[in-house]
């Protein structure tokens, strides 16, 4: 039996899609990288769970580089993801070859973010919309003309443009162009990578609306991808926020935005302006930078820059004692904290440094016990300028001895707002898990 | 109330296309005062860069600007008197030379949007920021040095004096465009002009560089144009607000006013468009249609085309940009838009709109 033929029939609100620990590391073995790596996998999208029903739209979120357009071109099947699976409509996609793949296609279609360059500027807009219908061998030439100029109006465009070509359009008009052709062949879903980010905001309004409109409609499911938390605010019915190739937490998005569980969610919320100066002093920022894919932390991987990494528990310390080693740590890692040394190769006398350590640092005393040991001995390294060895020394004494480094955190919390559940990667939440 | 530091007076830019003149800035008048952060948002193609370039003196053929005033604290950045047949630039006006020496880079900083335009591929980070402010600054090449780690340290480059020798390559675009300010902030300038410098990032890097901003104009007093299509920078960082569209100022004010005692339409519009991330919203109000061409704007109000509340008189009458309602502190708040004038709007009909999408 072919892959077409098992194709289930899938009600709304059932599982449409069913990822299941789905993985893609790319070979870095070419390039710049490779120099200065060496040969080491870059761990796009690791170990990464999670289903859609038919009807939803479901975004994934997160910065650049996080993998979600990595995510979704591997649940598409456009790239061969390293390991895992995925289901559609009862169809083990990662069984299949590409060309048995095919037939499928239809039923699966996906818009991109540039509007200029994913529309060929030779064709004109009639076959564009055209196009999926014919490789698919669906309806007659007169029923396909005909079919095209009303997928226009539905996209709230004129009939007319079917003769016209796409240089012709404005981006906003574009991305309906993409929507029509993506709907050419009536697909259960449609994968949508940033579709309004290139966008005008007052012309982003538009597009959203006749997306929303359509799935009304139509009973399109949508997975959308996006790194714009007000537009995925607006259109999602569920969010995925994926934080270097992992999801960090995934929610209904009313619960995801009043009630954030993630120490990473909660930093990216923070950190949107809000188009109202009388609220300002509510934004956050996140420190640091996000690390490389190659090799990321081990356990949790937002752990490098998490404001809550959780105290080691050899660590006999108070909340504020471990705040403060905590930013003790963030210096001595990111040499923030500059002691003046008096010559090119010389050090500093120890007391020097502990001095400017106190004060900066440890106002009401350095913490007895292990954890002061640890500072002592940093502080010797910093006066005898040896930084790379305090970096590895708090490194590992502060973050890696921690469990947010030892263990892979993946916890369902039940959700505040409504009644469902409330998926949250996060330590912090080991002991309300359900 | 703080000094005037720039006057922008009635500027005019234009390009001379194939297809025709393009009034990519027509008539735009602003300020900006000592400390103060300005902002000049608009949609993609309203005139925002055309109008910094202009202020700078940087725009190239096929471009020209062709009239109005740019006073830089007494100094004539653009001037022009009327022969009688036409305009020419007053003799006061400061040579492409002075405007080397005097005003870029030490007077008036510009960032641009794309950080790997404004660095050279082959030399170190640190060795152009060093160049940059020994240029600008009248110090030791060693100072220099100093100077430049301090600054990437200051922006929040980790491991500064470590990474100074790092090639542009080596760096994020988030680090690219903090070494930018870096450069900007190391030279002292009493301006800074940065046009859409944190578009390209992530918010949380975005939210980092809105910090530093706030911190350093707090410490060194430096005054801003923020140039930015987005609605959330502006609430956040700007004191006062210029609204761009079709190559002109449409309202400009206080920030809170302008959020809060909206006069214009394109202004309430834009900011009804735009979905929030603090809230629900039912349904986004878009702005119908987009921006028309420079080449050929719509007669009467430009906006007329897209405005909801456009009426009769909006297809003929140019609406006048003047003050519309007193703000609490003096600072005006000006307005184009017949609601405000005495020509027969509030008796029209309203406008049928028909619009493309
Ligand atoms: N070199 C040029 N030649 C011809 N037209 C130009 C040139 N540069 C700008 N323009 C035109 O001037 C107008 C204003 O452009 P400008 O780049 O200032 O817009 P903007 O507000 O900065 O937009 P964006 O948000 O996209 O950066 C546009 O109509 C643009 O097409
Ligand atoms: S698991 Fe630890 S490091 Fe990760 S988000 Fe939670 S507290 Fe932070
Ligand atoms: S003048 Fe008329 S068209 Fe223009 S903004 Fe005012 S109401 Fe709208
Ligand atoms: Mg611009």
């Amino acid at each position: 039996m072919s892959a077409v033929d098992q194709l289930a029939d899938v009600g709304m609100g059932e599982t449409l899609l069913e990822i299941e620990g789905l993985t893609k590391h790319f070979q870095s073995d070419t390039g710049l990288l490779a120099g200065i790596f060496g040969s080491e996998d870059v761990e796009a999208v690791d170990d990464v769970s999670f289903e859609i029903a038919k009807g939803e739209t479901v975004a994934l979120v997160g910065e650049s580089g996080c993998g979600k357009s990595t995510l979704a071109r591997t649940v598409l099947q456009l790239i061969q993801p390293t390991d895992g699976r995925v289901a559609f409509k009862g169809v083990e996609l990662t069984d299949w070859s590409q060309r048995q793949l095919r037939p499928l296609r239809r039923d699966m279609q996906m818009i991109f973010q540039d509007p200029q360059s994913s529309l060929n500027p030779r064709m004109k807009v009639g076959q564009i919309i055209e196009e999926p219908m014919q490789a698919h061998d669906m309806y007659t030439k007169t029923e396909r003309r005909e079919r095209a100029k009303e997928l226009l109006e539905r996209v709230e465009l004129e009939r007319e443009y079917y003769n016209r070509y796409p240089h012709e359009f404005s981006g906003g008009q574009r991305q309906r162009i993409n929507l029509a052709r993506a709907m050419a062949t009536d697909p259960d879903l449609i994968v949508c990578d940033e579709p309004v980010s290139a966008l005008d905001v007052s012309v982003q309004a538009q597009v959203l609306n006749t997306m929303r409109d359509l799935q009304e409609e139509y009973g399109f499911t949508y997975l959308v991808i996006s790194h714009d938390l007000s537009v995925v605010r607006y259109i999602a019915d569920r969010v995925a926020v994926m934080y270097l190739g992992h999801i960090a937490e995934l929610a209904e998005t009313e619960e995801l935005y009043e009630n954030p569980q993630h120490p990473y969610t909660q930093a990216l919320l923070d950190a949107i302006p809000i188009p109202d100066p009388r609220s300002r002093d509510a934004r956050g920022t996140l420190e640091g930078d996000v690390p490389s894919p190659i090799n990321p932390p081990s356990g949790c991987r937002f752990r490098t820059r998490c404001p809550s990494l959780i105290r080691p528990e050899e660590l006999d310390l108070s909340a504020d004692e471990w705040d403060q080693v905590r930013r003790f740590t963030r210096a001595v890692q990111r040499r923030t904290f500059v002691p003046e040394y008096p010559d090119e190769d010389e050090g500093l006398p120890v007391g020097t440094i502990t001095d400017a350590v106190d004060a900066d640092y440890f106002p009401e005393g350095r913490p007895d016990g292990e954890a002061g040991e640890i500072i002592d001995e940093v502080c010797r390294s910093i006066a005898d300028r040896e930084w790379d060895d305090a970096q590895e020394l708090v490194t590992e004494r502060f973050e890696e001895t921690s469990i947010c480094a030892a263990e892979r955190p993946r916890y369902t919390i039940p959700a505040m707002v409504g009644d469902g559940v409330h998926d949250v990667s996060c330590h912090l939440h080991r002991d309300d898990a359900i | 109330m703080a000094e005037t530091i720039l006057e922008v007076t009635d500027l005019k830019t234009q390009f001379y296309t194939e297809r025709g003149v393009v009034r990519a800035v027509d008539g735009v008048s602003f300020d900006v005062k000592q400390g103060e952060i300005v902002g000049l948002v608009g949609e993609s193609g309203a005139g925002k860069s055309v109008t910094t370039s202009s202020v700078l003196r940087l725009i190239e053929e096929p471009g020209e600007v062709v009239g109005g005033e740019v006073d830089y604290m007494g100094r004539t950045i653009v001037g022009f008197e009327d022969t009688g047949e036409e305009l020419v630039p007053r003799d006061e006006m400061l040579s492409e030379t002075q405007m080397r020496d005097r005003i870029r880079g030490n007077e008036i900083a510009i960032i641009f949007q794309d950080p790997m335009e404004s660095l050279n591929p082959v030399y170190t980070v640190g060795g152009q920021v060093k160049e940059f402010i020994e240029l600008n600054r009248d110090i030791s090449g060693k100072e220099a040095k100093a100077e430049a780690i301090e600054m990437l340290r200051r922006v929040g480059i980790p491991e500064a004096a470590e990474r100074y020798g790092d090639y542009p390559h080596e760096f994020s675009g988030g680090m690219r465009q903090r070494v930018l300010i870096a450069m900007a902030l190391g030279c002292r300038p009493n301006l800074i002009i940065a046009d859409e410098p944190t578009t390209a990032l992530d918010v949380t890097v975005e939210g980092q560089i809105l910090e530093l901003v706030n911190d350093l104009q707090e410490e060194f007093g430096t005054s801003f144009i923020w140039v930015t299509h987005d609605m959330g920078v502006v609430a956040e960082i700007c004191d006062r607000v210029n609204v761009m569209y079709l190559g002109q100022i449409v309202e400009q004010g206080p920030v809170d006013e302008i959020f809060h005692d909206t006069q214009h339409p394109y202004t309430k519009a834009l900011l009804n468009s735009i979905p929030r991330p603090d809230r629900t919203v039912g349904d986004l109000e878009p702005i119908e249609g987009t921006m028309p061409s420079a080449r050929s704007p719509p007669s009467g109000c430009r906006f007329h085309p897209r405005c909801p509340d456009a009426r009769e008189p909006c297809k003929e009458a140019e609406p006048v940009f003047q003050q519309v309602s007193e703000t609490s502190d003096g600072t005006a708040h000006r307005a184009s838009c017949l609601k405000h004038e005495d020509v027969g709007y509030w008796e029209a009909d309203a406008l049928e709109v028909e619009v493309e999408k």
